[in-house]
């Protein structure tokens, strides 16, 4: 095993006091970190007994990335590619990806709930969600094994989903949503980095700021809502309508504070579909994820986290709230061209098969299934 | 185009004539894929040309496409799509730091973990977990990649579909595991000289996405696309701090087999002549096995045996003096299950149709820039 050496506490944020904030926020050191830390699982195939480590890069203090300026205005999300109907061995699927973000989302049934004697008598149909990562999706790879954020993530977009549905419809049976997500903008490389001072020590790493894995965890969950509610469409499940996700953030602005000479009264930035870094010079202060029906004007699920002032009642969270339903109105507009290419792109299958000769289309034509 | 069900071709005619009689019970062709669905690929087969349900012909493969490094977090990737069958491959590489004493020889050789217990019961020992090696690979099916696979633990399919895949990258030796060493940061000596200090663990997680058929192939190509693709960060040795440490700026490729190996995997379909169509008085004719290269999953459904070949091609230089290269095959491995004879002749075909993929793929691969 690993020989014993001082280890370096990654410092976690302060102030969350919200679940998904556990994983990505949980402590562990850089070099206790291993992927051998469980008993081996005996349904799959197992790392070296050593254990292995997350590969730790050094950076010196003068090759610190800076984030890179924003290049779309700050109420303006990012181009969202959607398409469904591509797994053609289940009801419903979809693909979607925003810039690192890439997901795959299947629609299992309706089908019949077990025959069993423990299955209980239901009248609304019984919807599950699953949300999972697979383990290249981030930057400290992940398990098999759903963990706590997964489990998180797979709550909320029940939430999200369950009353956009029309359940009533579709009595005694069961409809599944799978999410896998495929790739993630994460914390990104300051979870493996260690940088190191002049005379060649270590030095503490960066304290990371606050928010940032709501950030990154609100930008897939309204990922997921989005490319779930296309692939329960492209699935023909009856919905009162669609859901699109939406997450908005609200950073306060020092540089502009300190022009005014006002110091901490920091003038307020929202930002529709933030990045995972946040901009050069503003503190985060929270964020908010929803989905919301825009025929409706309904948010069927809402998820703020971060610091938010009470003074003036509620204006604060409004505002936010506000920004996210924006966000979420700009990513409804993807679901309807995507909704739309998938009906067209049915009907005018049924039209060429229509328009063919019966008997020169395949299958039927040389099958003689008498006897 | 509808069929009449009727006991002969005969009755099912005089039925369509009569003008007083009600007509007769028909089913569209398509019906019988699920009510009969061994019959219906049988009559395919039977056709003069034979021709599968799904349009192909029975030695014909599907198109495939590969793209590669579209991942950011892992070190190599590629997504395969056969037909409807689509499988990630996300490879990250993690640090095995060598403690002093441990015996680096036995991390070099792929057999070291196959001592007379384990020997035959894979990387899972005998009936238990196990530790793995430096190269881990798994599949995952739990993804809704298809209605037929429950989601939750990999089930036995997926299993042994993850082992058989371990126990390829064993046999065939596909990587070089000298490459995966880390030595010790040393200017002064040559890298031959230099003391290992760890070696880099190789993890190969396999997607499935989309299920139709043919898994096996289309998982090889993807970790043989991201094998090619991979590329580590640079690691040593830093005698300060005591650990590995990686280079943000080089990275260097691992050495794989000189000649890759590549798999095809067939099915055979067994058919019953009629006996007008069979030799007279020779009853073995009238039971026959047809070949599917490539098969989806509805023709794996009906199979009762699989033929997997791996083979590999090596140019020979014949005649110095003419430079002329001749590609020649060598099968290194043949995995059939099942009972039924397969002759020669059939045997010589099917490694054809292997090599013909084998040149289609490596075509694939030079188009990516990966060869």
């Amino acid at each position: 095993m690993l020989t014993p050496r001082p280890t370096r506490q990654l410092p976690t944020s302060p102030g969350h006091h919200d679940l998904t904030s556990l994983n990505l926020h949980r402590e562990y050191t850089l070099s206790t970190y291993t992927m051998a830390a469980k008993a081996p699982d005996r349904r799959r195939n197992n790392p070296p007994s050593h254990g292995t480590t997350l590969p730790v890069f050094l950076s010196t203090s003068s090759d610190v990335v800076k984030p890179a300026p924003p290049t779309r205005p700050p109420d303006e999300i990012r181009k969202i590619f959607l398409r469904t109907g591509l797994i053609s061995s289940v009801t419903g699927s979809s693909f979607l990806e925003i810039a690192p973000l890439k997901l795959s989302v299947s629609v299992l049934g309706p089908r019949p709930l077990p025959r069993s004697a423990s299955t209980p008598f239901a009248a609304q149909a019984i919807l599950t969600t699953e949300v999972k990562f697979a383990p290249f999706a981030s930057t400290v790879r992940r398990g098999y094994i759903r963990d706590s954020s997964e489990r998180d993530l797979g709550s909320r977009l029940y939430q999200a989903l369950v009353g956009a549905i029309r359940r009533d419809l579709y009595p005694k049976s069961r409809i599944e949503v799978v999410v896998t997500i495929l790739d993630s903008e994460d914390e990104g490389d300051d979870v493996n980095t260690v940088c190191i001072d002049e005379d060649g020590r270590a030095v503490e790493p960066r304290f990371w700021d606050v928010g940032r894995a709501e950030r990154a965890l609100g930008v897939v969950l309204a990922g997921c809502i989005t490319a779930a509610s296309a692939a329960l469409a492209d699935a023909g499940i009856e919905m009162f309508d669609l859901v699109s996700g939406g997450v908005a953030s609200v950073f306060a602005d020092e540089d502009d504070a300190k022009g005014k000479g006002k110091a901490g009264v920091a003038q307020k930035r929202y930002i529709r579909d933030p990045a995972v870094a946040p901009p050069d010079g503003n503190t985060p202060l929270a964020t908010c994820v929803l989905g919301y029906m825009a025929a409706r004007d309904e948010i069927s699920e809402l998820w703020i986290s971060g610091k938010l002032s009470t003074k003036g009642g509620t204006a604060d969270m409004d505002e936010l709230v506000d920004e996210a339903i924006a966000a979420a109105k700009s990513s409804r507009g993807v679901l309807n061209e995507a909704a739309k290419e998938r009906v067209q792109f049915i009907v005018d299958k049924v039209q060429s098969q229509s328009t063919e000769d019966p008997s020169t289309t395949s299958g039927g034509k040389d099958v003689e299934m008498t006897g | 185009m509808e069929i009449a069900i009727s006991a002969s071709p005969q009755v099912a005619q005089k039925h369509l004539v009569g003008d007083n009689e009600p007509p007769p019970l028909t089913f569209p062709t398509s019906l019988f894929r699920h009510i009969s669905p061994a019959l219906y690929l049988q009559r395919h087969l039977l056709h003069d040309p034979p021709i599968r349900p799904n349009g192909r012909h029975p030695s014909q493969q599907r198109d495939f496409t590969l793209t590669t490094n579209s991942l950011s977090h892992a070190h190599g990737s590629a997504v395969v799509r056969t037909g409807d069958t689509a499988v990630v491959c996300g490879i990250r590489g993690e640090i095995l730091t060598l403690a002093p004493g441990d015996d680096y020889a036995a991390f070099e050789s792929y057999h070291h973990s196959q001592n007379p217990a384990t020997y035959g019961c894979g990387s899972r020992g005998s009936g238990g977990a196990s530790w793995g090696d430096l190269v881990v690979s798994n599949l995952e099916m739990s993804t809704g990649c298809s209605k037929k696979y429950p989601l939750g633990p990999p089930g036995s399919f997926a299993q042994t579909l993850s082992d058989q895949i371990q126990e390829l990258i064993r046999v065939s030796k596909l990587i070089d595991l000298t490459s995966l060493r880390i030595y010790a940061q040393d200017e002064t000596m040559e890298s031959s000289r230099r003391p290992i200090k760890g070696y880099w663990s190789l993890y190969i997680d396999l997607l499935c996405i989309s299920l139709d058929g043919n898994l096996l192939d289309a998982a090889w190509y993807a970790i043989v696309a991201a094998l090619r693709s991979l590329k580590l960060p640079l690691a040593a040795w830093n005698p300060i701090e005591e650990r590995i440490f990686c280079d943000r700026s080089s990275f260097h490729p691992i050495s794989l087999r000189h000649n890759i190996p590549l798999v095809a995997t067939f099915i055979l379909v067994p058919v019953t002549r009629p006996p007008e169509d069979a030799g007279p008085e020779d009853p073995a004719r009238h039971r026959d096995d047809i070949v599917l290269n490539d098969p989806d999953a509805f023709e794996e459904d009906e199979a009762n045996e699989t033929l997997t070949i791996m083979c590999t091609s090596i140019n020979e230089t014949e005649g110095k003096d003419t430079g002329s290269h001749e590609t020649r095959v060598r099968v290194e491995r043949i995995e059939k299950i099942g009972e039924r004879k397969l002759g020669k002749p059939q045997l010589r075909e099917c490694v054809d149709l292997a090599t013909q993929k084998f040149a289609h793929f490596m075509k694939v691969l030079l188009r990516e820039g990966l060869n």
